[in-house]
């Protein structure tokens, strides 16, 4: 008998964690999507709802690696200026149009020739896409690209029904139509977006029927409709609710780094900036150990490079520790034994407590003599600024959609990139330009070395104060089982099930 | 009567092209680039530059400003730069929703206000009074967000009466109308009983009551009417920026309306939705008040229009 009850609740503990089908998840989110087109769009909402809807040739598993997804495999040529894709075949869009090599060129013959928001991403690398076969399409580019497959696994470069394309012209992103476990049902705008299963989808029925993305834009309110059950799983939640909701036995608290490194850029081409002891003082007058948990409360970790750990081509560096001693020596030697004024300009809200970092700074910079004036700007307002590289120290975060060092090292650190364009601290190292430049043509260990001597003489540089790499809490209830995030900022319910 | 609408449609007009005009130049006198902001942050400075020619904001600012002029006159109020879509579809349903919750929201206000501030003047400075115009000072200074997550959490987590938000059934714009209202209707009851107060001491009231008229028809139809005109007029101001000014109650309840556009689409400098949203706005604020005037002339007769 005893044996008899112990197998029961065996059984009804393996039925509550078996797979199962059917139910509706709703996500309470903070912002709307802007336009579903895979090509056209630069938001994050966008892009998460999209790789609901669509696949890519190649995907992001959760710890950012490549695997094939639409593409069975692929072939590099030699040279590393062809890839060559072997696509699954009978895959079907969600409108019945075949999915083939075809569809492939289509898509990217689109993003290439036209000038669509994300066109920039492609057009420069990417000489031709042809449908050699059925099932087989070749990528030709001007140039080997390391990063090229980094940018297949974007969320740009997921296919959608050249059928709906055709049909609906400019108007596509309304109607998004994919190969995806999930298929467009509605969208009402600054109000929600429902998807269903796709029963037919080519790795199985996806486990939930349903999934409503409810634009909810006050965190407070995200927190209410978990706690009442409204929500399965709310978004970007402030650090000051989540011990609140670790004591509700109902919902799980989900805390996963980003690739967003937060740092405070410095004009290293105005004085006293244009001397590297004094770029370096401010790094060791920083005590970014502190910043994390006193002023992120712990959901940040101390940066050691212009890359996050999870950014491919990361190599830790060892950063600066925190040092005011040596800060106050460096600036001595560099001929400021009192300091000097600056500055120092910060968005407020953009990022996880932005100004208050910037304050907890100007404090710190304050006990080695560096007296900083914090201003405080409107993102719109602060962009425009940074463009007429009026800037003496700026708060900064970037975090590449590529999920690859390339993305952070060109636009970032490049001299070709100055401001307007995004590198807004001036920098200029033609021994960086060079290994970037390098990287960008490099393939696999040698573009890794590239990248690791290129971050050992930028972090030596220090044209920014390298402050840290953000974390991302997302809550759900503990019904919802195998909810996936992406570290580039993208949380998947599409494996999901509700238990 | 004619020449009183003429006048005003022409009022209008006028008020219209100069809210048109000054919400475009005010837009462009901001710091920030809409094609900045729209490409996003990680975008290739080439989006930039294509975004901006795609949009004309590489244009002198009066050929755009001509250009627009020109398309408005065609009933075209232009496409949102973030999300391409036309202004007038991003607006529509907003609107609707918008003056879903301030109709809701102004009539629970106005009924609640006139019901407390009668009260209390019929009988003044009693408990019932001290009571209901402590209440409607709370109402005054009470925070809406503080309003809104008070009653988020009692009728949403704790009670599950109502959805914390959103929108949907009846039952999603009770909270928000409730929170809105409550703050609106604190001004109508302390105007309703001051308004009040002073006309039951007025000549014609004593006269009525020692004509022998009942009490509830000295103050219905004597008192009270007279009273009204200024609480009308307060009535109809928060109709008219419970439309534009409903931003935070929006925001908290998830509730899809115009403040919560307008307030978005200034952070993104997307300029065609702002320019529409203010001549939405402006059009109905216009529209209230003339409505006022004509439930002036129906309370008092003295008031006719030439």
């Amino acid at each position: 008998m005893k044996k008899f009850w112990v197998l029961l609740v065996l059984f009804v503990g393996f039925l509550g964690l078996a797979q199962q089908y059917g139910g509706t998840v709703v996500i309470a989110w903070g912002t709307d999507a802007v336009r579903l087109d895979p090509a056209d769009m630069t938001d994050n909402p966008s892009e998460t709802v999209l790789r609901h809807i669509m696949d890519g040739l190649v995907e992001f598993d959760e710890g950012l690696n490549i695997n094939p997804c639409l593409a069975k495999s692929w072939e590099i040529s030699e040279d590393g200026t062809v890839y060559t894709f072997y696509l699954r075949e009978g895959i079907k869009f969600h409108d019945g149009t075949p999915f083939n090599a075809e569809a492939v060129a289509f898509n990217f013959n689109r993003i290439i020739t036209q000038n669509l928001r994300r066109t920039a991403l492609f057009q420069p690398y990417i000489e031709s896409v042809t449908a050699v076969d059925e099932y087989v399409v070749v990528f030709k580019l001007f140039a080997p690209f390391g990063a090229f497959l980094h940018h297949l696994s974007h969320g740009a470069a997921l296919i959608q029904s050249p059928t709906a394309v055709k049909t609906w012209g400019t108007e596509v992103g309304k109607h998004p139509v994919g190969t995806g476990p999930f298929k467009f049902v509605e969208w009402v705008p600054g109000d929600h977006i429902t998807l269903e299963a796709n029963t037919e989808y080519w790795k199985g029925r996806p486990y939930l029927d349903r999934i409503i993305f409810q634009v909810v834009p006050e965190a407070a309110t995200r927190v209410f409709r978990i706690e009442s059950g409204e929500a399965h799983v709310a978004t970007r939640i402030p650090p000051t609710e989540v011990p609140r909701l670790q004591i509700n036995p109902n919902i799980e608290v989900m805390v996963r780094q980003t690739l967003r490194v937060i740092y405070i850029g410095m004009n290293n081409q105005k004085p006293p900036f244009t001397d590297v002891r004094v770029r370096q003082a401010v790094n060791y007058a920083i005590d970014k150990e502190l910043l994390c948990q006193s002023i992120l409360g712990g959901y940040a970790d101390p940066a050691d490079s212009p890359l996050a750990p999870l950014t491919w081509g990361y190599y830790s560096t060892g950063g600066y520790p925190y040092d005011p001693e040596k800060a106050k020596a460096l600036l001595a030697e560099a001929g400021y034994p009192n300091g000097f004024e600056a500055t120092l300009y910060t968005p407020k809200g953009r990022y996880l407590m932005d100004y208050e970092t910037a304050l907890a700074v100007q404090a710190m910079l304050a006990d080695v003599g560096i007296k900083v004036r914090v201003q405080v700007m409107e993102w719109a307002a602060y962009l425009s600024m940074l463009e007429r590289r009026e800037q003496e120290m700026f708060l900064l975060g970037w975090a590449p959609s590529t999920a690859d060092g390339d993305w952070v090292l060109r636009p970032l650190l490049h001299s070709a990139n100055w401001s307007p364009r995004d590198n807004n601290a001036l920098y200029a190292n033609p021994e960086v330009d060079a290994l970037i430049e390098q990287g960008m043509r490099a393939m696999g260990q040698e573009r890794y070395e590239l990248y690791k001597k290129a971050q050992e003489i930028i972090v030596r540089d220090a044209p920014w104060a390298f402050l840290y790499v953000l974390k991302d809490i997302n809550v759900y209830n503990k019904k919802l089982h195998n909810v996936q995030y992406l570290p580039i900022e993208i949380l998947l319910v599409k494996n999901a099930w509700l238990g | 009567m004619l020449a009183f609408f003429v006048r005003r449609l022409l009022m209008l007009l006028f008020v219209l092209f100069s809210v048109v005009t000054m919400a475009f130049f005010v837009m462009r006198l901001a710091p920030g680039d809409p094609a900045r902001i729209i490409a996003g942050f990680d975008a290739p400075y080439e989006t930039i530059l294509a975004l901006r020619r795609e949009l004309g904001l590489d244009r002198p600012v009066i050929v755009q400003y001509v250009r627009y002029l020109g398309s408005l006159l065609r009933g075209d109020f232009g496409r949102s730069y973030n999300t391409r879509r036309p202004v007038l579809e991003e607006l529509g349903w907003r609107y609707k929703n918008t003056l879903i919750l301030a109709i809701c929201a102004v009539s629970f206000s106005t009924f609640l206000g006139l019901t407390l501030g009668g009260l209390s003047a019929i009988k003044p400075y009693s408990i019932f009074d001290n009571f209901a115009m402590v209440v409607a000072l709370l109402g005054v200074s009470a925070p809406i967000f503080w309003l809104a997550v008070i009653f988020m959490w009692v009728f949403g987590v704790k009670l599950r009466i109502f959805p914390t938000g959103g929108t949907g059934t009846v039952r999603h714009i009770v909270l928000p109308s409730l929170t809105l209202g409550l703050a609106l209707s604190a001004v109508i009851a302390r105007m309703t009983r001051s308004c009040l107060l002073e006309c039951l001491g007025q000549d014609y009231v004593r006269t009525a009551r020692a004509m022998g008229f009942g009490e509830r028809t000295v103050i219905f139809r004597y008192a009270l009417r007279n009273a009204l005109i200024p609480v009308v007029t307060v009535v109809g101001l928060q109709l008219g920026y419970s439309l534009a000014g409903a931003v935070l109650t929006e925001t908290v309840f998830a509730w899809p309306g115009l403040g919560r556009l307008l307030v978005d689409s200034i952070f993104a400098r997307d300029y065609p939705v702002v320019q529409g949203c203010f001549i939405f706005v402006a059009f109905t604020f216009a529209l209230t008040n003339f409505l006022v005037d004509v439930v002036y002339s129906l309370l008092d007769p003295r008031i006719r229009y030439h």
